[in-house]
């Protein structure tokens, strides 16, 4: 069953062009001229109940946009959403009981008052029984460790408890669809983890829809199954995340320290082994992982050096989509195009 | 009944934050109450000069003043903070989570916050009533009684109506609410003195296009039945109530077409 629908979505913002000097700004005052920035273009997509899908493109590509749109905040300049039968921008109200949405670079909370007096106005306002609002927040404790913060006003939280905070606030009504704007921006490893098992939790439990947005290839894998790329505002994928990685992004880089210099190593070149570079005791190679694996390459070079540590890169998922956006500009050169 | 529990739930809130700063709290409330006070004693010595302005007694020009300082003081309450931040607020994008919410967006701006820095007009002003009313010998029955309640409610509303229009108007302009609000205060000193002392554009435009003699120049005709003081049409002195209630429908008009051309902000 579809809970999202999304037919030809086109959103254009109408921003005044300003002029230069006084004599522009005086200009503007009576004949103002308009550009039109078609942020969001003929978009489509269906969305299943209970689905995480990832939300993918580059800065501007109009992903923040998109999501403003599903959750009533902006009207599409053309074409229509149904999220749980429903039109975001028409019947707002209603459909903000709906829908939670986080977007990591604002908070929702009340700046000045402690997260507790927040998530007790947003009951009243949500009209959510005190017994269901009090087991709610314990569940939110035990993963997110709410209590450690809920009596300190919002502006004293540091950035990983105000995300925390903002995610409990937008799922204290047990929305059916979960909107996440950069959930994870700027958090240290352990409250992204956190963040994600948490997500993961509640669309298991409550079978809530998720959509998120993200730059974090780590989100991707540990969340979605389906992704969703556009790029300037037009789709340009719509599927799995290993059907995307399979297509376009199946190279890793593997960094190895040894103890001394390598003077030559063209012996490592075999089938797979794409390109290698040295600085000092650092080797850089960058290998085809259907090809070749990890553990081939660390068994040639250990017969022959004494290897210091390795670490092993999975490509950014920023990096498979550009290389996916170079390919569909130019799809000879798709292979030599690594280094831009 | 709904909305007034939450509306006071908000506040508890909003005044248990402030009281945080209890210093500062009762600073604000304080020089409030002496800067209106001085206004007063300002008005006093003006008229204690000249005796009367044109027929107009000195507790009945208080009386009248009165009337428009306690009615705005009601609106500012309410009103006035919740769309300065507007201005703020849609220039910043953070007039989003407003529109995520399931209470009506106006609504949950106005009841976000609570000037209390008007308590101080408000007290100063009752105080005041309680001078003027008897020294102008109006009869305190029960007609006179309900009229004023009337006439309170309708220049609250029309206070209320023309703080939300320049609010909205942050929709379309960028800093256009805290132009308009200068504006708008020099006109709104007009009130401070009887409205027939000036020359006929500004009674028209006081009357019919920022319908500010409303909310104390034809209310206080209807108690004063000053001679020559009935501009226009006797009958405007009965107005306030309907002027209020169709001004906060343009009001609310404005504002929803706002909402609806609100664009947000790129990040
Ligand atoms: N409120 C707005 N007014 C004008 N232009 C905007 C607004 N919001 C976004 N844009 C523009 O639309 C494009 C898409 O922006 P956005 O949806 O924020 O992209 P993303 O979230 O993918 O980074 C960008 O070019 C951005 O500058
Ligand atoms: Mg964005």
């Amino acid at each position: 069953m579809n809970i999202i629908t999304v037919n030809n979505l086109t959103k254009s913002y109408l921003v005044q062009k300003r002029e230069q000097g006084i004599k522009g700004t005086f200009q503007s005052l009576f004949n103002r001229k308009h550009e039109k920035i078609t942020a969001v273009s003929n978009i489509n997509f269906q969305i299943e109940k209970g689905e995480i899908v990832g939300y993918l493109g580059p800065n501007g590509a109009g992903k923040s946009t998109t999501i403003k749109m599903l959750s009533g905040i902006l009207s599409p300049t053309n074409g229509n959403i149904d999220v749980n039968g429903l039109s975001p921008f028409s019947n707002r109200k209603e459909h903000s009981l709906n829908i939670g949405v986080v977007f990591g670079q604002r908070t929702q909370l009340w700046w000045d008052i402690p997260v507790s007096e927040s998530l007790n106005l947003m009951r009243h306002m949500y009209k959510i029984p005190k017994s269901d609002y009090l087991k709610r927040l314990e569940v939110f404790n035990e993963f997110l460790d709410l209590n450690q913060f809920i009596n300190v006003p919002v502006r004293q939280l540091s950035l990983g408890q105000r995300m925390r905070a903002d995610l409990c606030a937008a799922l204290l009504h047990q929305p059916e669809v979960l909107f996440l704007d950069e959930p994870t921006i700027g958090l240290d490893v352990v409250v992204k983890d956190n963040i994600r098992t948490f997500i993961q939790q509640i669309n298991e439990n409550l079978n809530t829809t998720v959509i998120l947005t993200t730059h974090d290839m780590s989100d991707i894998e540990k969340l979605c199954n389906r992704v969703i790329v556009i790029d300037q505002g037009s789709k340009v994928y719509d599927g799995t995340v290993k059907e995307l990685k399979k297509t376009y992004g199946s190279e890793e880089l593997i960094i190895v320290e040894t103890e001394n210099k390598i003077k030559d190593y063209n012996y490592l070149f075999s089938p797979g082994i794409l390109y290698v570079e040295q600085q000092n005791n650092t080797l850089f190679i960058t290998y085809n992982k259907s090809k070749i694996s990890s553990s081939v390459i660390l068994k040639i070079l250990m017969n022959k050096e004494e290897i210091l540590d390795f670490t092993i890169k999975e490509t950014e998922i920023d990096e498979v989509i550009r290389r996916m956006y170079i390919k569909s500009l130019n799809p000879i050169s798709a292979g030599g195009a690594m280094n831009e | 009944m709904n909305f007034i529990k939450l509306y006071i739930r908000f506040i508890v809130v909003f005044l248990k934050s402030k009281m945080e700063y209890r210093f500062s709290f009762f600073m604000d409330l304080f020089t409030n109450v002496f800067t209106y006070s001085l206004l007063f004693v300002s008005i006093w010595v003006i008229l204690n000069k000249f005796q009367h302005i044109q027929g107009w007694g000195f507790y009945e020009v208080m009386f009248l003043y009165n009337l428009n300082l306690f009615t705005y003081a009601i609106s500012g309450m309410f009103i006035k903070h919740p769309m300065l931040d507007l201005e703020k607020m849609v220039q910043n994008g953070d007039f989003d989570s407003v529109l995520i919410k399931p209470i009506d967006p106006l609504y949950h701006i106005v009841v976000r916050q609570f000037e209390y820095t008007f308590f101080g007009h408000i007290l100063l002003s009752i105080v005041v009533f309680c001078i003027s009313v008897p020294k102008i010998g109006i009869p305190l029955n029960s007609f006179n009684i309900l009229w004023f309640a009337l006439f309170i409610i309708g220049g609250v509303l029309i206070h209320s109506s023309i703080m939300i229009i320049s609010g909205s108007m942050s929709f379309w302009f960028v800093k256009s609410t805290s132009i308009l609000e200068m504006g708008i205060y020099d006109i709104r000193s007009f009130l401070n003195y009887p409205i027939s002392i000036y020359q006929n554009s500004i009674q028209i435009f006081l009357t019919f296009v920022l319908p500010f003699a409303f909310v104390n120049f034809y209310p206080a005709q209807f108690f004063l039945q000053k001679e020559g003081n009935d501009l226009f049409h006797p009958l405007l002195q009965f107005g306030t109530p309907i002027v209020g209630i169709i001004t906060i429908f343009i009001a609310y008009y404005i504002w929803s077409v706002g909402v609806n051309n609100y664009q947000s902000t790129g990040s």
